[in-house]
């Protein structure tokens, strides 16, 4: 009898580690990719660099996570990565905020798991990618793909969209505040792009550098002034430029509190 | 906590007003960013980053007796801490990490060598800092000119190049893979990007680091005064000869 009980004992434990350990590989897994078809979209910034004379951006099929990375994702990386533990990261490659909200080097939070890993540098960022076999999204392609909604693959020139941006870039927000993916999928299959944080992308900052503006080093701060927005030609264009002028004002070695990335990778040209 | 709105609408000021080009720089200083950092608890944090950034380089400098070789653990800021990520090699072909520049101060910029309207005036500044500097001091200096444009800036390339355009043999023309390449410059805020045309936006920035591969300072635009670079390798040169 008493053996019984301790081998029933036993098995559920084992039953139970296993469903554990299940359990957080599923949450550390990289996210599943998404194909993002090629598009074509009006270049936000092309009257305020009229020299260039390509008004259009064009971007090849692509694959793109289906949510930012997250906390537990990044604990998988960090855990067998420890030169990118919080502690062990030199200020060059990450400021002292990296991961200051979490509870411990390898520690994230209970609570905190599935919420989108932020106060990530871009050169953590784009390790975590590379660890995964993947890249950051270039700034092209993550535009590309935030400009659609659930129906339409490109839907920025609604202005009902743009009213949707501004209102959540309008409330504050301290570090996001609801789970990764939880967000409603665009067309692509795509969730949380918007809503809930920003996102490194791997050229952040360069669609401010104008080819023709030597005085200024070929950085054009006009772009990013106000009136720069309206240089934009498009008043729902409000909320993209906010975002590029975003990029524009950062560092590699940042890490903000709502500031994470997710990864992408290309498609063999003969898939796309 | 400070709003959204209002991390952008500082960001949007911030960047309307002084730039690189407008700032007054002390010759040593930790360079500027771009624009206001997202808060004012990072903004000080900045501010004491530099403050301490420049006594601990002047502690360091004094204890540095044998420069030559990059230590074993750089300091947090240097960029030595990005070769572990690099894959660079110089116009000989020969691998080429930040670190091999320990010692001495260095002139860093990016250039490309199918550029020909903004890059003839990048190397033309490069040679304006180096001749300013005194003769006997010249050689205690590293010019290394990173290529944007990997793909096509091999390094047989790049060694046609320095002879092409008379670039002294001990410049040090590097190249490697693209990713590499935008590591460094990210890093040190330097911004391109490809055009249809195959030619690339991007800026002018000439940056100096110290013996310890730290910045130390950031000068702007082309044809700019370049008296707070040269002031900059001088006090450098002069406080820690190798």
């Amino acid at each position: 009898m008493r053996k019984s009980i301790v081998g029933a004992l036993f098995f559920a434990g084992v039953v139970a580690f296993a469903m554990t350990t299940a359990h957080a590989d599923d949450a550390s897994r990289p996210s599943p990719l998404r194909r993002v078809g090629r598009g074509v979209y009006a270049d936000f910034l092309a009257r305020a660099r009229p020299s260039e004379g390509e008004p259009r951006v064009r971007v090849a099929a692509f694959h793109l996570e289906d949510r930012p990375v997250t906390r537990a994702q990044f604990l998988a990386f960090v855990t067998a990565t420890p030169r990118w533990q919080r502690g062990n990261v030199p200020e060059v490659l990450a400021e002292t905020h990296y991961l200051a909200s979490w509870a411990g080097p390898l520690d994230p939070g209970a609570e905190a798991s599935s919420l989108p890993v932020t106060e990530v540098s871009w050169h953590a960022a784009r390790a975590y990618c590379r660890s995964r076999g993947r890249r950051l999204p270039t700034e092209a392609e993550w535009e590309w793909a935030a400009r659609a909604d659930a129906r339409r693959a490109d839907a920025a020139r609604d202005p009902a969209y743009a009213r949707q941006l501004l209102n959540w870039y309008a409330r504050p927000h301290g570090g996001p505040a609801r789970a990764s993916g939880s967000g409603q999928p665009n067309v692509w299959g795509v969730r949380d792009l918007h809503g809930l944080i920003w996102e490194w992308v791997e050229d952040f900052g360069a669609s401010m550098v104008a080819s023709d503006d030597r005085e200024r080093g070929g950085r054009n701060a006009q772009l990013v002034c106000g009136a720069g927005a309206l240089s934009g030609g498009d008043s729902t264009a409000y909320a993209i430029f906010m975002r590029y002028a975003f990029r524009s004002s950062l560092r590699a070695a940042f890490t903000l509190p709502t500031l994470g990335f997710r990864c992408a990778s290309d498609i063999p040209k003969g898939r796309r | 906590m400070m709003t959204r709105f209002s991390i952008l609408l500082l960001l949007s000021l911030a960047a309307c007003g002084t730039t690189h080009d407008d700032a007054p720089h002390a010759p040593h200083e930790m360079p500027a960013t771009p624009a206001a950092p997202a808060n004012p608890a990072e903004h000080a944090a900045h501010a004491e980053h530099a403050a301490h950034a420049e006594h601990a380089a002047h502690a360091e400098h004094a204890e540095h007796a044998h420069p030559a070789a990059a230590p074993a653990s750089p300091d947090g800021r240097s960029l030595w801490n990005l070769d572990a990520d690099l894959t660079l090699v110089d116009q000989t072909g020969a691998p080429f990490a930040l670190a091999s520049l320990a010692g001495k101060p260095t002139l860093l910029t990016f250039f490309y060598s199918g550029c020909t309207t903004m890059c003839p005036l990048i190397v033309t500044d490069v040679k304006r800092i180096e001749a300013a500097v005194p003769p006997a001091l010249r050689e205690g200096i590293n010019v290394v000119l990173i290529t944007i444009d990997p793909e096509h800036d091999t390094a047989p390339r790049l060694l046609a190049v320095a002879a092409e355009r008379s670039m002294p043999a001990r410049w040090r023309l590097v190249t490697g893979d693209a990713s590499s390449i935008r590591t460094v410059a990210s890093t040190i805020g330097m911004t391109y990007r490809a055009l249809p045309s195959g030619d690339f936006a991007h800026a002018a920035l000439y940056t100096v680091l110290g013996p310890d591969g730290r910045v130390v300072h950031q000068l702007e635009g082309t044809g700019a005064s370049i008296d707070e670079t040269v002031a900059t390798l001088i006090h450098l040169l002069e406080h820690d000869p190798s």
